[in-house]
């Protein structure tokens, strides 16, 4: 049916009927009706053009949600669905996972999402506008953003072992390649879940399967992650909070570090520089590195914290400490533990490496040295004076009091040690020294000539550089048994 | 030059009496005291500027009517009209409550019915109020109230904004039959004495403490509140008027004040605002706010209606509560219930000729409906369903015919007409340019249920709704629209065969001047131009014919057929003047679809100097007439006594008065003489003479003019006074001047009559 227009006339004259201002006036004001319909026929091609078109709910309805269906029942009911049918409608519920709709009562059709897929639980949400086209398949694709977004993304996060994420809107599944992001609420301490919008807790992985370790996820990170439904868990593809070590970059290593006893106050105070070096430091329970370089400073043993003892403020006697170089970012300073490895670093200061053994003497004073980066000079340390030699391989540790006088000497975790050695008459001998003497031999002849000249009280004398396979210890043998050899430990590296 | 050359020695000078203009009517002052520019009497004048003429007509504007498939059709009833400016567009739309629903319409568009919410009804009188850019409807106490707040969307039930819980002390819209927007609350008078108020800005929430009651307990009833000015409002009761004075802001400074306890409003329609003033009317009659209040310091009564007091003594109160006034242009109209409270629908029977088997049956009566019949000398009875009525009186049709009985052949002279009771059929009018009343307009079978403003034409015009569905623009034309337009079908030669005869698209009938009996398609023409006209409508012989009682009618949509003695009348059912198509030259057609406007002014009576008897003589009357149809009587006081100086004169539009040899003018225009002066009526119908039809609009035709011409009469009366009645039946009428000369005359001693 076409538009008809219907007109009343404004007025009617009968036959004879005076004419006056009045009734021509009303003449001139028919009564205008429009009714029926403009079908397509009636329209010319491309009569229709958008300055004409004012904006409106055109093929809008509420969609009512039921059981799986939204209805929707547009104003001008279509006669039966058609490829390329546009359809837009304000939900009234969330979806609950694959949803049909119906128009005018046409008949359920599939409501799918990128071209084919049915929708995810919460796909749409209650108010949300949906726009979908009818395609050739006898299904609706949906056009509009859905609220299962590609990255769901939230700042509202509490836990940092468990983290609890709260979606807006919420999350109403895990499903296989859910990418979520989300800033973090804090350090994680180690290995941790994500439980996002109550939806269950999920392990959150790095390197495909690996726990997180302490620090990966740092206060205020964005963190994205993954859900893989094989794993049942989230699998982190931002970068971890601890930045990756660089391979050069060796902890405690150093270059121009000279540590040394004070000049001033030899047994009281440790001076370090690098004036022109530099250190490789390590965040405390981390895998950041940080290098420091340029620095000078002396430790007091007779303090407590930084550039002192830790935690104490003497010394206990004939102990080994560690000197440890740290920094809090802007600092650097020194701390003497007595732990090689796990130090408690005084507050704000997170990196540390660990440069010097430091032994202590009776009466809390320490030994004095001057060492090189990781090479210790020492005054003579005699370990052996006179003592009988031994023709078979004989270790240090074999003698109770020689092997406290080399423990002094060298702390557990030296490497090697070095000194010299001889026989205090003046007669060839050999003096033989192995950091090991089964599964290989590691060590070397000193062949001591005779007549020499005394050295150190040593009438025939060598140097020797021994790697302490076992700590503390090294073996050693002599042309003969005579009470004549003598060994002191001048050094030593770690 | 004196008209009378000498004078004898007891002769006085004849005394002129002039009355040059006019401002209005004074019925209540005896004739002969009245002043000059006083009339005695008018119905359906105006006196602006000084000069009495014919009021403007009604016309039917057709968006304000039913609108289907293109015909004009009255509302089946009409139970309210509002006026909806809506701010958005600066549209007025007017808002109709008719047909069992509302519609909205705007000019030149058809009217739109517009939605209601389910279970509501439009079933009794309602109410409209516009409050910021929505209107409420009220529909009485048993109806809930009922808001629109967009055109499109309808009608919809009032929800309370915010929290509804009633536990707060707030409650919804009451129900009510009327409200007032004012200060930006809604105020409802919704019991016999409470006047509700809604919190500013949202007409939705009433507090139980937001009351006002006007003196409370009493058996006087609250009508209507109304704003008085920009802090007051009047509340009218029954019996009482009060007023409601410092309303601003919380209220809390409000009082309420006695105005009167000596009359109330009998009438909440007729409460109009006039200037700063309101006008309502009481039992005493037309009071004045303003003039209550200066009455009560001088401790009288004084309505504002007392130059009209034998108006108001004819205004029937059984059915005043329904009276409406409106002010428009510098007049407060007041439509009311005089004498019998009715008006007559148009004559149904009358003229029609009994059938052979002596009877005439009237066809096309509305069941239940009321009708009056005046038997005549014809008649002897009627029959009315089961009911025979002997005698002349009202009846309620107990189906859609009656049947007249008498004599075969003879003309009934019964007159039958539906009758519309308890309504308003006049309006009395106040010019306050002439401080006056301009007495009152009567329109035959129109009645004003309500008067209303709206907006035509980008100005404020006046309309009127009544019982028969109508709306109407009130002062537009120079007649009246006629609420039953007809056509009448007259039978003037006997038809030649072949000649034809359709109705508004009915049965095409052929003349057959070879049958004796119509048939379903065929009119039988034989014989007589007598047998012509008695077959038009049917005859007791025929199957077929215009009587619808007979077996197989022939149809005229949208028609009530009337049998008429010359043929047959087709009165219009559906506002659309009926049209009738003939073939031949058998056939005279009469139309008619506007009814002219009768107007009468009675003048002053004209007396002598120390009121003794004097012998009138010269009468002149100035006059300007469109159409006119005029009738000039000389009253005199006597019982009775009157001589008729010129009885229904009309004027000619094609005859010059001067020069005398002037041949006619063509009504066509042909001769563009138009304009001419001295031709003798310049009142234009586009038929033209013998047939020609058209106007030529030449070089202008000016459908205004009216001639003024100087009437002339000697009365040859020797009385105390005389008065003027001067009447004008079709057309109109201006009276410019009157001029009359008495001349005292010598007493006698003796009495006389």
């Amino acid at each position: 049916m076409a538009v008809s227009v219907t007109v009343t006339p404004g007025k009617q004259f009968a036959t004879d009927e005076p004419v006056t201002y009045a009734k021509l006036n009303l003449l001139g004001q028919p009564t205008f009706s429009l009714a029926g319909t403009i079908e397509t026929a009636d329209l010319a091609d491309g009569a229709v053009t958008a300055v004409k078109a004012v904006a409106g709910p055109f093929w809008y309805a509420t969609g009512v949600g039921d059981t799986g269906v939204y209805d929707i029942n547009l104003v001008n009911a279509p006669a039966a669905y058609a490829e390329g049918m546009l359809v837009r409608f304000r939900a009234d519920s969330d979806n609950a996972g694959a949803t049909d709709i119906n128009i005018n009562g046409l008949g359920d059709k599939n409501l799918y999402r990128e071209q084919s897929k049915e929708l995810r639980p919460g796909d749409i949400r209650s108010g949300m506008i949906v726009e979908a086209i009818y395609d050739a398949t006898g299904a609706f694709q949906v056009l509009s953003p859905l609220a299962d977004y590609a990255a769901w993304h939230s700042t509202s996060v509490t836990g940092t072992d468990t983290i609890a994420v709260t979606m807006s809107p919420t999350l109403k599944s895990y499903y296989e390649g859910l990418v979520i992001s989300f800033e973090a609420a804090g350090d994680n301490p180690g290995a941790c879940t994500v439980n996002v919008d109550g939806l269950g807790a999920k392990a959150i992985y790095k390197n495909l399967d690996v726990v997180l370790g302490a620090g990966d996820i740092r206060e205020g990170q964005v963190v994205r992650a993954i859900f893989s439904v094989d794993q049942d868990a989230f699998q982190m593809t931002s970068q971890l909070g601890n930045p990756r070590p660089e391979l050069a970059a060796i902890v405690g290593s150093s270059r121009g570090l000279v540590v040394r006893s004070s000049s001033t106050f030899p047994g009281t105070h440790i001076d370090v520089f690098a004036f022109s070096g530099q250190v490789i430091l390590q965040e405390l329970g981390g895998t950041s590195i940080i290098g420091v370089a340029g620095f000078s400073f002396t430790v007091n043993v007779t303090t407590n914290g930084v550039n002192g003892l830790e935690g104490v403020d003497s010394l206990l006697d004939n102990t080994w400490y560690y000197l440890w170089v740290i920094y809090n970012g802007t600092t650097v300073a020194g701390l003497l533990s007595a732990s090689a490895s796990s130090p408690v670093l005084p507050a704000g200061y997170r990196y540390a490496a660990m440069i010097s053994p430091i032994r202590s003497t009776t009466g809390g004073n320490t030994y004095q040295f001057y060492q090189v980066e990781r090479k210790v000079w020492l005054p003579n340390n005699a370990i052996l004076f006179d003592r009988a030699g031994s023709v078979s391989w004989v270790a240090i540790s074999a003698n109770s009091a020689e092997h406290d006088l080399l423990k002094a000497a060298v702390p557990p975790i030296a490497k090697t040690c070095f000194g010299h050695c001889g026989s205090s008459v003046s007669a060839a001998r050999n003096f033989a020294i192995a950091g090991q003497v089964t599964g290989g031999l590691y060590g070397f002849t000193i062949n001591v000539q005779a007549p020499g000249t005394s050295t150190s009280s040593l009438f025939t004398a060598g140097l020797f550089d021994v790697p302490l396979i076992t700590a503390q210890d090294f073996y050693y043998s002599t042309t003969d048994t005579a009470a004549t050899y003598r060994l002191y430990v001048t050094g030593y590296t770690f | 030059m004196s008209r009378f050359r000498t004078y004898h020695e007891h002769d006085d000078s004849p005394a002129p009496m002039v009355d040059g203009g006019m401002r209005g009517v004074n019925m209540r002052v005896a004739p002969e005291l009245l002043p000059e520019q006083f009339a005695a009497e008018a119905v359906n004048m105006r006196f602006r500027f000084g000069v009495p003429e014919t009021r403007l007509g009604h016309m039917v504007l057709p968006w304000n009517n039913k609108i289907s498939s293109g015909n004009i059709n009255a509302w089946s009833s009409v139970r309210g009209v509002g006026v909806f400016d809506d701010p958005r567009t600066g549209q007025q739309f007017v808002l109709i409550a008719a047909n069992d629903t509302v519609f909205y319409t705007v000019e030149q568009n058809t009217p739109v019915e517009m939605n209601l919410p389910d279970q509501a009804v439009i079933d009794t009188d309602v109410w409209f109020t516009q409050a910021f850019d929505r209107v409420v409807m009220h529909r009485g106490a048993n109806r809930e109230t009922l808001v629109m707040n967009q055109l499109g969307t309808g009608w919809e039930y009032i929800s309370q904004s915010g929290d509804d819980d009633e536990s707060d002390g707030t409650i919804p819209i009451p129900n009510a039959s009327r409200s007032v927007f004012f200060q930006n609350r809604l105020w409802i008078p919704n019991d016999q004495d409470d006047v509700a108020f809604s919190d500013i800005g949202d007409y939705t929430r009433y507090t139980i403490l937001q009351e006002f009651r006007v003196n409370r307990g009493s058996s006087d009833r609250l009508l209507a509140i109304v704003p008085f000015n920009e802090t007051t409002l009047i509340a009218f009761k029954e019996q009482s008027v009060w007023a409601l004075t410092n309303i601003y802001g919380d209220l809390s400074a409000a009082q309420l004040t006695l105005l009167t306890g000596q009359f109330g409003c009998v009438a909440p329609n007729s409460i109009a605002q006039v200037g700063r003033d309101l006008w309502f009317l009481s039992q005493l009659g037309v009071m004045s706010i303003r003039q209550t209040e200066e009455n009560r310091l001088q401790s009288v009564v004084r309505p504002v209606s007392e130059a009209i007091d034998p108006l108001i003594k004819r205004i029937n109160w059984r059915h005043v509560a329904n009276a409406s006034a409106a002010y428009w242009d510098s007049r407060y109209y007041l439509a009311v219930p005089l004498d019998d409270a009715e008006v007559q629908g148009p004559e149904l029977a009358q003229g029609a000729i009994y059938d052979l088997d002596e009877t005439y049956t009237v066809q096309g009566l509305t069941a239940g409906a009321t009708y009056f019949v005046e038997l005549g000398a014809s008649e002897a009875s009627m029959d009315n369903g089961a009911q025979n009525l002997t005698n002349s009186g009202y009846f309620t049709a107990q189906g859609t015919t009656v049947t007249l009985h008498h004599t075969v052949g003879l003309v009934v002279t019964a007159s039958l007409r539906r009758v519309t009771r308890g309504v308003n059929n006049a309006v009395l009018v106040f010019d306050f340019l002439n401080n006056a009343w301009a007495g009152h307009d009567e329109t035959p079978g129109r009645d004003f249920a309500r008067l209303f403003i709206a907006r035509h034409q980008a100005v404020r015009r006046m309309f009127s709704y009544g019982s028969d569905g109508w709306v109407v623009l009130l002062e537009e034309d120079y007649e009246d629209a006629d609420p039953f337009p007809q056509a009448d079908l007259e039978v003037t030669a006997i038809p030649e065969d072949g000649d034809t005869l359709q109705v508004n698209g009915g049965t095409l009938i052929t003349a057959d001047s070879g049958l004796g009996n119509n048939t379903p398609t065929l009119w039988a023409v034989s014989e007589s131009i007598d047998f012509c006209r008695t077959t038009l409508y049917g005859g007791n012989t025929n199957l077929s014919g215009y009587d619808t009682n007979l077996p197989f009618p022939w149809s005229a949509p949208n028609t009530q057929v009337v049998k008429l003695s010359t043929g047959v009348r087709f009165l219009s059912t559906n506002g659309v003047l009926p049209a009738i198509a003939t073939t031949g030259s058998w056939a005279t057609i009469t139309e008619r679809i506007t009814l002219p406007i009768a107007a009468i002014l009675v003048t002053r009576a004209y007396q002598s100097p120390g009121r003794m008897m004097a012998k009138w003589g010269h009468v002149w009357i100035d006059v300007q007439t469109w159409l006119p149809s005029l009738t000039i009587t000389a009253v005199k006081p006597g019982v009775g006594e009157s001589t008729t100086l010129v009885e229904a004169e009309t004027r000619d539009r094609t005859k010059f008065d001067r020069p005398h040899h002037r041949a006619d003018h063509d009504l066509t225009n042909v001769n563009d003489d138009f304009e001419d002066p001295f031709r003798q009526d310049y009142s234009v119908t586009l038929d033209g003479v013998g047939g020609s039809d058209g106007l030529i609009l030449q070089d202008g035709v000016t459908l205004s003019h009216h001639q003024e011409r100087r009437l002339a009469f000697k009365l040859n009366e020797r009385e105390r006074m005389v008065q003027l009645r001067i009447e004008n039946s079709t057309g109109r009428v201006r009276v410019m001047g009157i001029n009359i000369e008495g001349a005292p005359q010598p007493e006698n001693e003796r009495s006389h009559v």
